[in-house]
């Protein structure tokens, strides 16, 4: 093959990758793609401050836990001080993770009643009560 | 005193807005999410993946793997009977992938793995769109949860 055109493959393969390399796994300047992950994750997700206060929901928490307005949430429940949580003894597992480890929580048992009390919603509002897996 | 309170933790909200924009605070959530996660465009091309992506799947870098692995061409998936329902995605739904075991010999015959002693990744994997404002979607992503690995001691759950 003519060296001119070898050469001329071989910049547009390169090109190519480099285009597909540049649109792609940088996380920075793709932090709105990353940001809509979070926000159509069909798992509930909800991220604390290191004090315990709640600072983001997913639009799957809300749903699931029938909430309309995340700021019943965000910045107004504290891990920390939820008295069902604490009654769980899984208290300890939720500082772990605020010093740094993974941790796997399996067989939550959600009490849906004790939160609408808490929320001063009756339980009719919460339509089914659920066991889930957490990792904080 | 109930005043002061508010105020405090309104401050801190704020304090934690500025550390983190909101974009970049979800950008992190993806970056240590303890599971892997990968996002697709929609020809089915790998785009991004995350950490654990590499971890725990065994995948030995990012450059083998980005712009390369497509998922509607993958063998293994094929093999399993799941591209099909892997390409509902397309159609905007979630599609769940309940039980997906792959022999890992299987992975490091077609892909550019690490060398481990395993046999099979057991998983579960969902597969949802992600959608803009306008109800069009050019990616979709998915998560895998890792149950078991088998020849290792090591479980999940």
């Amino acid at each position: 093959m003519h060296k001119g055109n070898e050469r001329k493959m071989r910049n547009n393969a390169e090109g190519t990758q480099n285009n597909i390399m540049e649109e792609f796994q940088s996380f920075h300047g793709n932090e709105e793609l990353l940001a809509k992950v979070i926000d159509c994750f069909p798992y509930p997700i909800e991220v604390y401050a290191p004090d315990g206060t709640a600072v983001l929901v997913n639009k799957a928490m809300l749903t699931e836990y029938h909430v309309s307005d995340p700021d019943m949430i965000i910045g107004n429940y504290n891990i920390f001080m939820d008295p069902p949580f604490i009654a769980t003894g899984q208290f300890h597992l939720v500082k772990q993770a605020f010093q740094g480890e993974t941790v796997f929580h399996p067989d939550i048992k959600v009490p849906l009643d004790k939160i609408a009390e808490q929320y001063g919603l009756s339980i009719e509002e919460f339509q089914l009560k659920c066991s889930v897996r957490a990792t904080y | 005193m109930k005043d002061r309170i508010g105020d405090a933790q309104s401050s801190l909200n704020e304090s934690f807005q500025l550390l983190f924009g909101e974009h970049e605070l979800l950008a992190k959530v993806i970056e240590f999410f303890p599971y892997p996660i990968q996002i697709f465009s929609t020809d089915g091309i790998a785009r991004m993946i995350n950490k654990a992506t590499l971890e725990m799947i065994g995948i030995r870098d990012v450059e083998s793997h980005v712009g390369i692995y497509n998922v509607f061409r993958d063998p293994i998936v094929r093999g399993l009977g799941c591209t099909e329902q892997v390409r509902q995605v397309l159609e905007g739904k979630t599609v769940y992938l309940t039980d997906f075991n792959v022999p890992y010999q299987d992975l490091k015959r077609h892909f550019n793995m690490e060398d481990r002693d395993i046999q099979t990744i057991s998983s579960d994997i969902t597969c949802f769109p992600l959608k803009n404002a306008d109800g069009v979607f050019e990616y979709f992503a998915a998560v895998f949860i890792i149950k078991k690995y088998t020849g290792e001691k090591k479980k999940l759950i």
